[in-house]
């Protein structure tokens, strides 16, 4: 029964063993000097992170293993010791540490405090998944990162500013000697294996910073320092970088140091499967081959549009239970795989594209399927539910409002801030020069162009019916000054209208909402421009509500 | 004047000071009490025109506060109540967000609860409704509603259980969100401020944290949590709430670091994110890449429309309103015609209105009689002066008043005219006869609406407002629209006409005006009204019976005229009985159970309608579709036939067009094209000479620099040059040292017209001319003069060109 870390570890995360066997590799005895800096890349959720913590938490943080009861009583110590004493390492997330001082302050306050313990996170919140790259397993995430807290902890922050600073307070931190430390060296003289080189030297101080690529914009003179900490500090540091991207991207012009380069590859289809059996709703034992073949349906359905792992964890979690409704409720027996795949097709249309695209969240989605599509089942499953049952759902009226919302999709505004927003869409994708021919009200033709001389103005700018120069409508919208919009704007209004400053106003409103994007600077006054920034789809439902006639005054357009 | 001697104020406000109370007081101090006494009376002053006492001032000031913070009540409460349903909805979503999370155990990772708020397009009406949101989700109780199903009480009392965990809340707005270290420096200082009991803030505890660090947010949630911790144990952790409130005008890159990392920190903090977008969930899904976007578990919420709640405030104030000041049609239109042509904004709606209330009992003297309440008794009538009856004389729906007595009662017209006393005596009456009609409107609008949300015909539906605006116009009772529903009430099927007589019969029990029916001495005419509607209820009822009676004897007897009546025999069905059931269960309690057992009899009976009784349906028919025509045509009838309208009726609008639709590219280019309008001088009168040339188009030596200046402007291309544009300046000034200008002008004018490029020998000439004006002096009223368009916006200086502006306007407007 008696597993070790590694083997833990290699349960834990399907299809990562060589990885952690490459981690483990690197890190050696906790004493043993390690390379100076690891980056280790991949695509996002190949589990990164979550590798690297748990590696990390298990063999150093006292974490876990704490479950097999053959361990050695020096072990069991040991483990005591290490959830008691400073943390071996400090795990910062670049995103939420967005300025040097914060990498630092946090670092530092994570070395010199224990590490998180695991006792207190199981009553705090239920069952709570490390969301940032998340094959982290249930085990992993019931120990979330839940700190001591403020009362207890022993040491307080520590300001430091700049490098120099935290070059000192590295060289503090690896120098402080514990019990730990102690206790090592008695192992090591109990043992008398090893050299007398290592017995001097305390425990590897691990630095790991996720999302390291946010570090190139915060904080770009840090990157080498870092590469070099082992070697400015002169002790016994390592440092971990995380990120979704290559090596190459980091390097800054005066070469530093190279790390040792570490690639997660994409899961197979088999890890794929594996990882998501362990997903399974635990209620339903017998389900599991029922399970598995849902899985591998959703796999070879999704696999093309879908390589993150997640997604394909959201899409299995949120189909599933529609895929054995038929067979909770009697209709189909388990083995009518044709039957089940049939009922199940329709709903993967509209996962593709509706849930995949988060158009509508996972709530919504779960509440709407299992509303709608049950109808008898409703009145069964919510009497079953009794108070729990229902919490999920706002009062009835509420889920009429939503869905009558998924159908109106788009919103009213203002009659004239309409026109102001056709005008200025107008203005954005004619060319100038036909302004007059278009909005001049004492044009001889009436103003509109006919067809044939839309054909022949089109061949005259020097490009046919079939579009071989680049048309506006391709290029995307052009920048216009305001004055010509409100130009456009008062010759499309089939009344008078004065000109007063509610209608600047609701530029400057349409503006904020981002329906108009100003070009030039905001200190800049005089001769504001703008583009418009809606689509031609938007538009045509503004002119059909406002009963204008958009296609006669666009040019060149389809 | 020193104190208005300051370099940085632009404007200063000077209090007006009442004028004519400085007897016998020294003149500063005087001044001083007057402006005291202008604060204290809200700036009410004296009217001079009438002559008012300043008790009437007073009455006005009284009824202005007292009439504003009803409407503003109201309106709040009509505010309040469109949104009830959406509050509370929210409010369960936020205080079940993260209970919820227990029993859907199945997704793969923790997604953030996020509320959508779909909140109308006017972004500066969002404060007070996220204000609203704040208080409601932070209240420890739900919001209450009248109309919550069962479902919700449910709800209600699941989350009544865990309701001692509140929720903390703070609202973001992007003004405060530049870059993500503020947008974390004021979350976090909004959450530690709100001064909650047992938490710590860590900030003060001598740690050197910085004030955007997310870890001093953990401690002090920690320190909460530890605090409540004690009180009970079963207590639900507190939720922290954040709302953005104008989600499109977030800076996006910030917008999703902010929540990612809020979501890395739900496992220990539990957030909450309310947004509120003003357009579409589009804005959502341009502004955060798909990584975030997966992080959040959204729920929509759709708040009223705001032009839904514009047209509840409309008939909460003024069609059931027992307020006093009403708002005329014209600005009325107005105040609809911004709303919806401009802005949405209700926001703006109120203060337009409050506007009209100010200006009503501020200026119009006869406004200490806009009072509903107002009796015989009332002080108001006392302090009418000789000027407040010249006023009431000349309000034209007196003197239509008075000429409709003259053929009547010449008398008393002439009294009416003549004696004041008498006139005094009879405002009361007045007043409450207006105070009649405006209730009997209220009631028959309802009926009208009534009768139009009876058929389902889209085509011909119109809005609340748009009726409440005809009937204001005076148009209502004339339009097409009213017999078009008269004709559909016509061609309702006996069954239906019953129906419709029995809810019309209700409608009007129901309404308040007919609720003192014991009471002789209140008898009004809706009572009469009602006697009518009963009636004929009755007789249609009787009618129906009788037929029913009949064709159940004629069937069994066959008796006379069984078979005459086949064709209204189609109009009365087997669901005719049914329907007679429900009608005579609340109508006929006591008769019910004989009646059932006829009922039930009836049923295997085919129902015939025999002959004479068709006749008398028809009649009966006619004397409802002449009731309601009736109806409208007494009581919906405009105000303006109402005497003392005026007095309720707001109808001006000049002055709200000034305030709320200023124009102000407008008004300079007045201003400078024709001073003479502001200045008011004579000087610039147009030469006797120049009848056929407008004034605006010439160019006088006595008008002001800067207006000389714009009008050689207006002639210029794209590019003006500063040196033509200096000597025509010059050239005109000139012209004003000579004393034979008044011929020269047309001449002068057309070398001006042709931009200053007018032969060099003129040119020549002029410059010869100026030099004895001085031409430093010609130069620096030159200079201040462009400076000053510059700073209007009129010109710019370019590049482009050396010795060249940029001219920045076209056209006129």
């Amino acid at each position: 029964m008696a597993t070790s870390p590694q083997q833990q570890l290699h349960e834990s995360f399907p299809g990562r063993a060589k990885q952690i066997d490459q981690i483990l590799g690197f890190m050696g005895k906790p004493w043993a000097p390690t390379p100076p800096s690891l980056l280790i890349n991949g695509n996002s959720s190949l589990g990164k992170t979550a590798v690297v913590k748990a590696t990390l938490s298990i063999m150093l943080g006292g974490g876990g293993s704490s479950s097999s009861n053959n361990q050695s009583r020096s072990e069991q110590q040991l483990q005591e010791h290490r959830r008691r004493l400073p943390s071996r390492y400090a795990f910062l997330d670049c995103v939420e540490c967005h300025t040097p001082r914060l990498i630092f302050e946090h670092a530092i306050y994570q070395l010199r405090n224990p590490p998180p313990s695991q006792e207190k996170g199981s009553t705090a919140l239920p069952l709570i998944h490390t969301p940032t790259t998340g094959t982290s397993e249930k085990k992993e995430a019931a120990g979330s990162r839940k700190r001591k807290r403020v009362t207890n902890s022993p040491l307080d922050w520590n300001k430091c500013e700049n490098v120099n600073e935290f070059v000192e307070w590295c060289r503090k931190i690896c120098d402080t000697k514990d019990e730990l430390d102690d206790f090592n060296e008695t192992c090591d003289n109990h043992r008398t294996v090893h050299g007398s080189i290592s017995k001097h030297q305390n425990e590897t101080r691990y630095l790991v910073l996720d999302r390291a690529e946010r570090l190139r914009d915060t904080a770009p003179t840090l990157i080498p320092v870092l590469m070099r900490l082992q070697e400015l500090t002169g002790r016994n540091i390592c440092v971990i970088l995380i990120t979704t991207i290559v090596w190459e991207k980091f390097r800054s012009k005066t070469g530093g140091y190279e790390p040792i380069v570490l690639n997660f590859p994409q899961y197979t289809k088999s890890e794929t499967v594996a990882i998501l059996r362990r997903d399974l709703p635990n209620r339903e034992e017998e389900d599991l081959d029922l399970y598995m073949r849902f899985v591998d349906l959703v796999y070879d359905v999704f696999q093309r549009n879908c390589k993150d792992l997640n997604e394909m964890r959201h899409l299995v979690a949120l189909l599933f239970p529609l895929y054995i409704k038929p067979v909770k409720e009697g209709k189909v027996q388990k083995h009518e795989v044709l039957k089940l795949h049939r009922h199940i097709q329709a709903y993967f249309v509209e996962a593709m594209d509706k849930l995949y695209l988060r158009e509508i969240s996972s709530t919504e989605w779960s509440d709407r399927t299992l509303s709608a599509a049950s109808g008898s089942l409703s009145g069964a499953s919510s009497s079953t539910g009794g108070g729990g049952g229902q919490v999920s759902g706002a009062p009835v009226g509420d889920r009429a409002l939503t869905s009558a919302l998924d159908v109106q999709n788009v919103f009213d505004l203002p009659y004239y801030t309409k026109f102001i927003l056709i005008a200025s869409f107008l203005a954005s994708y004619n060319p100038p020069r036909l302004d007059m021919r278009y909005f001049a009200k004492v044009s001889n033709a009436g103003g509109k162009m006919t067809k044939r001389s839309k054909i022949a103005a089109a061949k005259k700018h020097g490009h046919d019916n079939m579009g071989s120069k680049l048309r506006q409508q391709l290029l995307g919208p052009k920048p216009f000054p305001i004055e010509r919009m409100l130009a456009i704007f008062y010759s499309i209004l089939d009344e008078e209208v004065e000109e007063n400053v509610n209608v600047h106003t609701q530029i400057a409103s349409l503006v904020s909402l981002r329906m108009l994007q100003r070009v030039t600077p905001m200190d800049k006054l005089d001769s504001i421009k703008c583009k418009c920034n809606v689509s031609y789809e938007m538009i045509k439902t503004l002119a059909k509500s406002t009963r204008f006639e958009i296609d006669k005054y666009l040019y060149d357009f389809s | 004047m020193d104190e208005f001697d300051s370099l940085t104020d632009g404007v200063f406000y000077v209090p007006p000071s009442t004028i004519g109370k400085t007897v016998g007081k020294s003149k500063a101090k005087a001044a001083k009490a007057a402006q005291w006494d202008h604060f204290r009376l809200d700036g009410f002053q004296q009217l001079k025109d009438v002559n008012e006492p300043i008790e009437a001032m007073e009455i006005r000031r009284a009824l202005f506060n007292r009439e504003w913070e009803l409407m503003a009540g109201r309106i709040e409460n009509v505010m309040r109540n469109m949104n009830t349903m959406v509050l509370s909805a929210i409010y369960n979503f936020v205080h079940n967000a993260y209970s919820r999370q227990s029993n859907n155990a199945v997704m793969p990772f923790l997604e953030l609860p996020t509320g959508l708020i779909f909140a109308g397009i006017n972004v500066p009406d969002h404060d007070l409704l996220f204000q609203q949101i704040a208080q409601t989700i932070s209240s420890s109780t739900p919001p209450s509603s009248g109309a919550m199903g069962a479902e919700d009480m449910e709800l209600d009392s699941n989350t009544a259980a865990s309701a001692s965990s509140a929720s903390h809340v703070v609202v973001l707005q992007s003004k405060d969100c530049a870059n993500l270290k503020s947008a974390q420096k004021s979350m976090i200082e909004q959450f530690l401020g709100l001064g909650i009991v047992g938490a710590i803030n860590p900030l003060e505890g001598g740690a050197r944290l910085q004030n955007y660090d997310m870890l001093v947010l953990e401690r002090w949630y920690q320190s909460l949590c530890e605090s409540s911790d004690g009180a009970g144990e079963e207590r639900k952790q507190p939720t922290l709430v954040i709302i953005l409130q104008d989600f499109e005008s977030f800076d996006y890159d910030t917008l999703q670091d902010f929540i990612t990392i809020c979501s890395n920190y739900q496992d220990r903090i539990p957030f909450v994110l309310l947004m509120g977008l003003a357009t579409s969930i589009d804005a959502l899904h341009q502004g955060l890449p798909k990584a975030v976007l997966s992080r959040l578990q959204t729920r929509k919420f759709q708040m009223q429309q705001s032009s839904e709640c514009l047209t509840a405030i409309i008939e909460d104030l003024f069609i059931h309103a027992n307020v006093g000041l009403m708002v005329g049609s014209l600005p009325l239109k107005q105040l609809i015609d911004q709303f919806i042509h401009y802005n949405f904004s209700v926001g703006g709606f109120i203060s337009n209105l409050k506007y009209i209330v100010m200006h009503h009992f501020y200026a119009n003297p006869l406004s200490i009689l806009c009072d509903r309440s107002l009796t015989a008794q009332s002080k108001a009538l006392d302090f009418l002066t000789k000027g407040h009856f010249d006023h009431l004389r000349m309000l034209p729906s007196f003197q239509q008043y008075v000429e409709d007595k003259l053929n009547g009662d010449p008398q008393e017209a002439e009294m009416l005219i003549l004696d004041d006393e008498f006139l005094v005596q009879q405002i009361p009456d007045m007043v409450q006869g207006l105070r009649e009609y405006h209730q009997n409107f209220g009631m028959i609008f309802d009926f009208l609406w009534f009768l139009q949300s009876r058929f389902s015909i889209s085509l011909l539906k119109k809005p609340k407002r748009a009726l409440y605006f005809m009937a204001l116009e005076g148009t209502l009772i004339n339009s097409s629209h009213i017999p078009f529903l008269q004709s559909l009430v016509r061609k309702l099927d006996s069954n239906s006409m019953m129906m419709f007589v029995e809810d019309w019969l209700q409608l009007f029990k129901e309404s308040p005006r007919c609720i003192p029916k014991n009471s002789t001495t209140l008898e009004n005419a809706m009572d009469g009204e009602l006697i009518v509607v009963q009636s004929i209820r009755d007789r249609m009822a009787a009618l129906l019976d009788n037929v029913s009676e009949d064709s159940v004897t004629s069937s069994s007897e066959t008796e006379d005229n069984g078979e005459e009546a086949e064709d209204s025999s189609k109009m009365l069905s087997g669901g005719f009985v049914k329907k007679r059931k429900l009608v005579s269960l609340n109508v006929y309690a006591h008769e019910a159970d004989s009646r059932q057992t006829r009922i039930a009899k009836k049923t295997r009976e085919t129902a015939r309608i025999p002959k004479g009784a068709l006749g008398a349906y028809t009649l009966l028919v006619k004397e409802i579709d002449e009731t309601i025509s009736r109806l409208f045509r007494t009581y919906l009838v405009c105000h303006t036939s109402v005497p003392l309208n005026e007095i309720y009726y707001y109808s001006q609008i000049t002055i709200q067009q000034k305030a709320f639709l200023p124009q102000p590219r407008a008004s300079i280019q007045a201003a400078l094209g024709q001073p003479e309008v502001y200045l008011n001088c004579d000087c610039c009168r147009p030469p006797s000479g120049s009848t056929g040339q407008s004034l605006a188009d010439m160019v006088l030596p006595t008008q002001h620099d800067t207006c000389i200046l714009y009008k050689l402007y207006v002639e210029c291309g794209r590019m003006i040059n500063m040196y033509d544009w200096f000597t025509a300046f010059g050239m005109i000034l000139e012209r004003g040292q000579q004393p034979d200008s008044v011929e020269e002008p047309p001449a002068k004018k057309r070398a001006v017209g042709k931009g200053g490029r007018a032969g060099s020998k003129a040119k020549t000439k002029t410059i010869a001319n100026a030099n004895k004006l001085d031409q430093k002096e010609v130069q620096a009223r030159f200079i201040s003069g462009v400076a000053e368009l510059q700073f209007m916006g009129f010109i710019k200086s370019t590049s482009r060109k050396t010795d060249h502006v940029m001219r920045l306007t076209w056209g006129n407007i």
